[in-house]
């Protein structure tokens, strides 16, 4: 940590703590992590009014690998979590991080939830369309005909993947946008852009499995920059997801919605919470 | 990669860029090393630390005043020096880990030369040119350290116990 008495300047590696990731080598989420950490550093977010929120997988061990407050929560309810801490503690900033199982599948009425709430946080999901975890199930973004594994059903599930984006735009989110882990520093620039946007601001970012679909080392060399900006008109953004073939990266959506905040949230005193539990 | 020679504006920016890029490939070697301790291929985690290790030499090259990085970097999100985290496999030997320095060393000699051919400011051509020569060093010494490695069998990435298994 750097800086001077009256005010301090934190760097990527002020927010990274000296547990090392147990992710396999060449993962994605090596690179969200420091996208993460990245964003936070050009924010100059202090790491004590910081919390990176979690669920269970993979990507979900993230808030162990930085300095900020965390809490690995239960599965799929990491938005749960988040948004009673930033509802008790609006002066926090929360990030809220996850794969795809976790917040699509087990998570997902959390996830519609979370963006209709529209409590101001940020939730980045490091989506590489398995459970790694658990040794390579389809999730609910697994392409309807992948058998690759021996967890997945011969011919594939025959399912059509869930849409985050889409699904988050018709919820209510009031940011949306895709990147990729290749790309750390857009994805890092993305971020910031979420975190400091006001209301729920979520996050797609393709993040390879190098282990159960070694396929996704392709990811590079197919997505491409996003050719239009974003947009503030959701109808917009609604047309253009259903053109999207899913490789373009950037924001697609900044809302205007007034973020959820219920009369008297984070007010109540020790003393008032005692007297509401007392027996 | 064509680097954007046109946001380099002085011998002092091309020298801060440069030097951020060793310091970048430092830092990424040295995470790679320590995601394979994790992952027990201690052979690929020495490989990598030895890398690492070895660009501190190349940042104390640079000159006292070199200024801190740009923020607009020219080759984007692209630096030709540091190694492509979606290159490695978990199982990869030293002579791998060494020849994927070797690619990015070649293509870092390959954007000063661009650099060099291109600009338009006699200085950071001039300094380009000179960096790639400093590079030219570097590939061969690279070289030499694949070459030395004990070069993996056919059967190198075949695992027994593979993390997809077949039913």
């Amino acid at each position: 940590m750097s800086g001077t008495n009256c005010a301090l300047t934190y760097t990527a590696k002020d927010y990274k703590s000296d547990t090392k990731p147990v992710w396999c080598p060449g993962c994605g989420d090596y690179s969200v992590l420091s996208s993460i950490t990245k964003a936070f550093a050009d924010l100059n977010l202090e790491p004590h009014k910081t919390s990176v929120v979690s669920g269970i997988g993979c990507s979900s061990r993230i808030p162990a690998y930085t300095t900020t407050y965390g809490f690995h929560s239960i599965h799929g309810r990491a938005l749960a979590v988040g948004a009673g801490l930033k509802l008790a503690r609006p002066d926090m900033t929360v990030l809220v991080a996850g794969g795809d199982g976790d917040g699509f599948s087990i998570g997902g009425n959390h996830f519609l939830h979370a963006c209709r709430r529209n409590v101001d946080m940020t939730y980045v999901v490091m989506d590489n369309r398995v459970y790694g975890m658990t040794k390579g199930q389809p999730s609910p973004t697994t392409e309807p005909d992948w058998d690759a594994s021996a967890m997945a059903p011969p011919g594939g599930t025959g399912m059509t993947p869930f849409n985050p984006l889409a699904i988050a735009l018709a919820a209510g989110a009031n940011f949306v946008a895709r990147c990729f882990s290749g790309d750390p520093n857009g994805t890092a620039a993305v971020i910031a852009e979420a975190i400091k946007h006001p209301g729920f601001s979520f996050v797609a970012v393709m993040s390879p499995c190098i282990t159960f679909r070694e396929e996704q080392r392709e990811w590079k060399n197919v997505v491409r920059p996003s050719p239009v900006e974003s947009t503030t008109d959701a109808a917009q953004a609604a047309k253009r997801l259903m053109t999207d073939d899913g490789f373009n990266m950037g924001i697609l959506y900044r809302g205007h919605r007034t973020p959820y905040s219920p009369k008297g949230a984070g007010q109540a005193s020790l003393a008032d919470l005692e007297a509401e539990f007392a027996l | 990669m064509s680097p954007d020679v046109g946001l380099i504006g002085s011998e002092a920016e091309l020298l801060a860029i440069a030097r951020a890029m060793e310091e970048l490939a430092a830092e990424q070697y040295a995470e790679l090393a320590e995601a394979f301790a994790v992952s027990c291929n201690s052979d690929a985690a020495d490989a990598f630390r030895e890398l690492a290790d070895g660009q501190k030499p190349h940042v104390a090259e640079f000159p006292p005043l070199t200024g801190p990085a740009p923020a607009v970097l020219p080759w984007g999100d692209k630096d030709p020096e540091i190694a492509d985290p979606g290159a490695v496999h978990y199982l990869m030997w030293p002579w791998h880990v060494f020849d994927l320095a070797l690619r990015h060393q070649r293509k870092s000699l390959v954007f000063f030369e661009e650099i060099a051919t291109r600009s338009d400011r006699p200085d950071v051509a001039r300094t380009a040119r000179a960096l790639a020569l400093r590079e030219q060093d570097h590939v061969a010494a690279m070289q030499a350290r694949r070459d030395a490695a004990p070069i993996p069998p056919e059967d190198w990435d075949d695992d027994p116990d593979p993390p997809n298994w077949d039913m």
